[in-house]
This record gives C-alpha cells, sequence and structure tokens, in this order.
C-alpha cells in the first residue's frame, strides 16, 4: 500500500500528453464525450469508472488505436498526427485481453515484437533480458503463448509493452486476470517504471487496484472525466468520493427523467 | 533513447521492420500443421491432374503412331497437350488456396486483434497491406511450383522445349500475383471474417470465368471482355509465348488492387 508513495526520481513537471476535448461515437453511440486532462512525465494516473463507461476506448484513443471525432492529443505540444511515427514509438499498450501469437512461443513473440521496433540483435537480447526479468517470464519463455495460463498472457502482454522503453504506458485493466501474488509483483514494477520516471495510465473499474498504485485517479462516466481524485491511503474516502462523482450523475440523470415524466420540473430547474 | 537502444537508421529500419513482419507472417504459415496440409493437398490434387493429363496425351500419341501415312493424325506436343492444361488445372486450384490464405494470414489476425500490435510497433498503414500481400505471395509462390516438379519429370522422359516451360511458369506466377492482390484488397474491405472469405472466392470465381461472358452474350458489344480477363491474358504465357502485354496487365492490375487495399485499410484506421 505504501508503494505509491515512492517518489519518481527523475520526474519532470512538464506535460507529456495533452487531450484536448476528445470525443468518440461509435456504432451511432457517444462513447467519449470531450474528455479533456493532462499527463506529466512520471505521472500514475488511474482511469477509474464503471463498466462502459469509456475508459477502453479511452486507452483506444491515447493509444492512437481509434481517430477521434473531434478534439486534440497534444504530445509535447504537438499534435500526435504531426509525429505519428515518434508517439508510437514513445508509447507502449497493454489491451484488457493480451493479443498474442498463440502459435509462436513467448521469446518468438517478443522477439518479432522488437524486430519490428527496429531493434537490432544485440539490444534485443538484452531488452528481452530485462523484460523476462521484470515480468517474471524467464520460466516460461521457451511455451506457446496460446498455452500460457491468462495471467501469463497479461505478463508477456505486459513484456511486450515494455520491450522498446516507453515512456507512456497505458495499461487496459492489467490487473484483472492476476492472482494475488502476481498483483503484488505487478504493483512493485509499477513503482520501479514511476522511479525511471515512465507515465502510466492504468484503467480499471476496481477502486482497489488504482488507488494502490496510482497516485492520481481520474473518475470516467459516460465518456466524461467527472472527477479528478488525488489518490489517499483513505479507501473509504476514495469510495466515497468516487461514488459521489458517478452517483450524483446518475440521480441527476434519474431524477430528471422521472420528473420530466410526472410533469414537474427536475431538482434544481424548480426555482 | 533510440540511439542507447541500438536502433537503425530511419530507412534502414523501414526495411527492416518489414523484413521482419513479411518472415513471422510466412514463418507462422508454416509452423502450423496449416502449410503442410495445403501443399500435401495440392500435390495430391495436382499429380492426379498431371497424370489424367499423360494418359490423353499417350493415347494421342498411340493414335499419331497408329494412324496411316497418307492420313496421319496430329502429332501431340508435351507442352500443349499436358505443361499448359496443367498450369492452367493449377492456377484454378490456386483459386481456391488463395482466400484460404489470406483468412488466416489477414482475418484471423485481425480477429484477434494483433494488427493492433503491428500497427502500435510502428507499421505504417501501407506498408502493412503491401507486407500481407508479399508474405502470401512468398508463401503460395513456392506452394504452386512445387507440384511443377510433375511436369519437370518429363524433361527426363521426353524432349518438352525449356523456354515455353519457363514461360508457362512466370504465366502461372503472374496470374498468381493478381490473385493475391484481389484477394487481399476483398479482405481489407470486408473486415468480417467468414464473409470475406466467402466474397474473397466468389470474386476471384468471378473473374476466373469472366472470358465466359463473351460466349454468352453478343461477342462484337463485349469485345472488351478479353482485354481484362486474366484466364485469357494468362493464355499466351502458358502456351509460351512472352507476351509483355500480358505482363503489364497483371504487374499493373496487381498494384492497382494493392493500393486498393491500402486505401481500404487506410478508412478503417484513419489517424
Amino acid at each position: 500500500m505504501g508503494e505509491k508513495n515512492v517518489a519518481p526520481a527523475n520526474v519532470h513537471t512538464e506535460v507529456v500528453l495533452k487531450a484536448k476535448e476528445l470525443r468518440k461515437s461509435l456504432n451511432e453511440k457517444h462513447i467519449v464525450r470531450g474528455l479533456s486532462f493532462d499527463l506529466r512525465q512520471g505521472d500514475s494516473v488511474g482511469l477509474l469508472g464503471l463498466n462502459g463507461a469509456g475508459k477502453t476506448t479511452t486507452l483506444r484513443l491515447l493509444s492512437t488505436l481509434l481517430e477521434p471525432d473531434s478534439g486534440e492529443l497534444l504530445f509535447n505540444g504537438i499534435d500526435v498526427r504531426q509525429c505519428l511515427q515518434l508517439y508510437r514509438d514513445s508509447i507502449g499498450y497493454l489491451a484488457d485481453d493480451a493479443r498474442l501469437y498463440n502459435e509462436c512461443t513467448v521469446e518468438e513473440h517478443l522477439t518479432f515484437l522488437g524486430k519490428l521496433r527496429g531493434l537490432r540483435s544485440g539490444a534485443l537480447r538484452r531488452e528481452l533480458e530485462r523484460v523476462y526479468e521484470l515480468c517474471d517470464l524467464r520460466a516460461v519463455h521457451s511455451i506457446l503463448c496460446g498455452n500460457l495460463s491468462r495471467g501469463f498472457r497479461q505478463r508477456v502482454g505486459l513484456a511486450s509493452a515494455l520491450l522498446h522503453r516507453p515512456i507512456l504506458l497505458f495499461l487496459d485493466e492489467p490487473a484483472g486476470a492476476l492472482d494475488p501474488q502476481q498483483r503484488e509483483h505487478f504493483r512493485r514494477l509499477l513503482s520501479t517504471l514511476r522511479r525511471e520516471a515512465v507515465t502510466v495510465v492504468h484503467s480499471s473499474h476496481i477502486l482497489q487496484d488504482v488507488s494502490v498504485c496510482c497516485e492520481r485517479l481520474l473518475v470516467i462516466d459516460e465518456g466524461e472525466c467527472v472527477a479528478d481524485l488525488r489518490s489517499t491511503d483513505d479507501l473509504q474516502e476514495l469510495e466515497k468520493q468516487f461514488f459521489a462523482a458517478v452517483t450524483s450523475r446518475e440521480d441527476r440523470s434519474q431524477n430528471f427523467t422521472v420528473r420530466v415524466r410526472r410533469g414537474t420540473p427536475p431538482r434544481g430547474m424548480a426555482a | 533513447m533510440m540511439e542507447s537502444l541500438g536502433k537503425s537508421s530511419s530507412f534502414r529500419r523501414t526495411v527492416l521492420r518489414n523484413v521482419a513482419l513479411i518472415w513471422h507472417d510466412v514463418r507462422r504459415l508454416w509452423l502450423t500443421p496449416f502449410g503442410a496440409f495445403l501443399s500435401v493437398g495440392i500435390l495430391l490434387l495436382s499429380g492426379f491432374f498431371f497424370f489424367q493429363y499423360l494418359s490423353a496425351y499417350n493415347l494421342r500419341l498411340a493414335e499419331f503412331l497408329a494412324s496411316p501415312i497418307s492420313q496421319p493424325a496430329k502429332r501431340p506436343s508435351l507442352h500443349s497437350d499436358i505443361i499448359v492444361p496443367f498450369v492452367e488445372a493449377l492456377s484454378f486450384l490456386l483459386l481456391f488456396v488463395v482466400p484460404i490464405v489470406h483468412q488466416r494470414l489477414i482475418a484471423d489476425e485481425r480477429k484477434d486483434r494483433n494488427d493492433d500490435l503491428v500497427v502500435l510497433a510502428g507499421i505504417s498503414n501501407r506498408q502493412y497491406v503491401c507486407s500481407k500481400f508479399v508474405s502470401s505471395y512468398l508463401f503460395l509462390a513456392p506452394l504452386a511450383c512445387f507440384p511443377l516438379l510433375f511436369p519437370v519429370s518429363l524433361f527426363w522422359f521426353g524432349n518438352p522445349e525449356f523456354l515455353p516451360f519457363l514461360t508457362s511458369i512466370i504465366g502461372l506466377l503472374s496470374l498468381l500475383a493478381l490473385f493475391c492482390s484481389l484477394s487481399s484488397f476483398v479482405f481489407f474491405l470486408f473486415p468480417v471474417r467468414g464473409i470475406s472469405l466467402v466474397m474473397s472466392t466468389f470474386v476471384l470465381l468471378f473473374l476466373y470465368f469472366f472470358h465466359s461472358l463473351k460466349n454468352i452474350l453478343e461477342p462484337s458489344s463485349f469485345w472488351w471482355v478479353s482485354e481484362f480477363s486474366p484466364v485469357l491474358q494468362a493464355r499466351p504465357l502458358f502456351s509460351g509465348v512472352l507476351s509483355l502485354s500480358s505482363l503489364y496487365f497483371f504487374i499493373g492490375f496487381s498494384l492497382l488492387f494493392v493500393f486498393g487495399g491500402v486505401l481500404s485499410f487506410d478508412r478503417e484506421r484513419s489517424l
């Protein structure tokens, strides 16, 4: 629990990534509605929201896998469309269901991704050793990805995301498939990355997951950022703030709907 | 950071990345029993066709030898009676194999969302589509050439002409390039797995029998059918005439369909 207080050694204060009024609709449904926030180098941010709040879409927008309908994404002050290759070289992305080539061994999979990233043989060998160590994969490096358990798949996915030493890391529910021991290992890994000034955005719908490893929590609801909380050790207080942010919206909209049906003005509009 | 990771210069890096992707795809097709099943299947069927044509040739040769000198029968030729129909039959077999290979190479990868990995690793949309075309071609070209061992055996027992045989191979490989580019275009146009397989097979079949339209419809109004029929364009090459216009036709249309695939993929993933 105390690990989130470990200060990164070389945190800078400049904004690395700035999202301005991002909007995205899929199948004519508004998934992300005007999302804006800043990420500074070494930040550890949790995207917290209920299921269907738009966390995954937000992360896919941030990782350039989806194009926003409107809004801007600025990387070091430059629109990512202007520096797409550089931006993609600087980010790592782990999807909720780790994407692996099932017919390849862990080593083949990581070697392939390393080569795609342009790593040469010596450097590639070194980086493979580093991610094996970081993600505790040495024991499974010769096993087919298709035969791995979900927890190990997640770790291989994380290793893929870390292979090229990204400065921004987007993790979509990374701890979902991990057992308690692996979760603890994962938390230690995140604090190591924070010490290396890697900016981590970590989504989850479980408050405890993100509150332990993140300093800042962005509460997402219906595609909007409804609260920007500082993480504390007081989980109950955080829970209260989270539910206040989420349910006040629900209450408002439910109340509005009920009152409109009854023909009475909604709360706050009566005066 | 890139220097410290030992990354290559920009152009070399792009080339190495694409080579890595193509090598990975071709290797992936051969790693699983898929490649072995396909090659055995093609070898068996083409062997069957070859011995059918060889038997027919022997019958014609016997007729020729038995015919009276005053009214001699047409002397059968190894090239036009065995090699040409054999290569045509092989091209018809490939018509069904190409969509199956693309199903595995493109549709399965997109279903598992592994294309996200590739795109995030810095492969552009254009490079991705081109590499899929090249990978499928590099996988299928040896598969198409392997059964040519049957007609090669004729060189031991008979005296077929070598250059026309070589031209037939060029014709087969040209037709294969067109099939690969058209099929990959259809797969990028219809991202839904299954539908793309059916559509691709249907389109290739239509293209294969396109020249029959001329027989069904008014020949004088449909003169252009022969200009756009790949089978008719391949026929001079199959029969041993190195027709440059046919080669331009195959190169031009292959590039056109690859470009179409790039546009379809771009539209889906534009950023």
